[in-house]
């Protein structure tokens, strides 16, 4: 549970918010292994945006990303967050990936 | 340094290509190899990086490289990433550095191999997997930006001790 109420403070963190496009509409995560037996953390983003993919929202995604892994990360004991990154246009009211 | 002629540049080239080959409507099977293909187009640009890492760049060793490449294993690579994705380094790899601290140009190399390992795993094995071509193209973005961070990182001690864990995986860190 602490690995989750770390995950969901990283993702409401500042430097999270100041990306403007895309923005995070949607998070889910559950414990899992990885390859290698290990504890891990498979995460579901379902992020707002529009298409097609261009290099400023493929940027934001990059730097949600990077806050989410590097959050996680600093806490010693926390497992690798495996993140699947969804996505929503922003016209749209559901629905997650495609 | 990264050519065309290198396999990775070649790997990426390809990937990018399945990526965006159906503008409007991407084939599942597209992406899946668009995925697999950036994953592996990560791993023999850090096979090939560490192994000049520890053995230079002669021409003379050239065939002693070539040797060394193929003693890179994924599951190694997968446990020096999980190492050298945290903050700081274990004490048997610490010590010997005189510095526990990771630069953060070097644990986005790990977290970027792990997350295109678990994809590329995804991609292959699991038929319930899904892509979209966001995700893809992020998968680009995130291999390509671990290269620039390599090359950054790659001349401090602690870009030699990842070079050589990711050949010895978790021995590097057995105390």
């Amino acid at each position: 549970m602490e690995a989750k109420s770390k995950l969901n403070a990283t993702l409401a963190a500042e430097r999270i918010q100041v990306v403007p496009r895309p923005q995070v509409a949607h998070v889910e995560w559950e414990a899992c292994r990885d390859e290698l037996g290990a504890s891990a953390i498979a995460v579901r983003l379902v992020l707002v945006g529009a298409e097609p993919a261009d290099a400023e929202l493929i940027g934001g995604a990059r730097t949600i990303w990077e806050a989410l892994v590097e959050g996680v990360l600093e806490q010693a004991e926390a497992p690798f967050p495996y993140v699947r990154l969804q996505w929503r246009s922003a016209d749209r009211h559901e629905g997650g990936g495609r | 340094m990264s050519g065309p002629s290198l396999l990775h540049a070649q790997l990426l080239d390809q990937a990018r290509h399945l990526a965006r080959k159906e503008p409007r409507r991407p084939l599942p099977s597209s992406l899946r190899r668009s995925v697999s293909t950036t994953y592996f187009a990560l791993h023999h640009f850090l096979v090939r990086e560490a192994v000049r890492s520890l053995l230079g760049s002669s021409k003379e060793r050239a065939a002693l490289r070539e040797l060394c490449a193929r003693g890179f294993e994924p599951r190694a690579m997968v446990a020096a990433c999980r190492r050298f994705a945290r903050p700081r380094l274990p004490a048997p790899v610490a010590q010997p550095l005189a510095t526990a601290a990771l630069p953060r140009e070097l644990r986005r190399v790990a977290w970027t191999y792990l997350t295109l390992r678990h994809h590329r795993l995804r991609a292959d094995y699991d038929p319930a997997a899904e892509f979209g071509r966001e995700e893809v193209e992020l998968l680009l973005a995130l291999a390509e930006e671990a290269m620039r961070s390599w090359r950054r990182a790659r001349a401090a001690p602690q870009g030699r001790a990842f070079a050589l864990a990711l050949l010895l995986g978790e021995r590097i860190a057995a105390g």
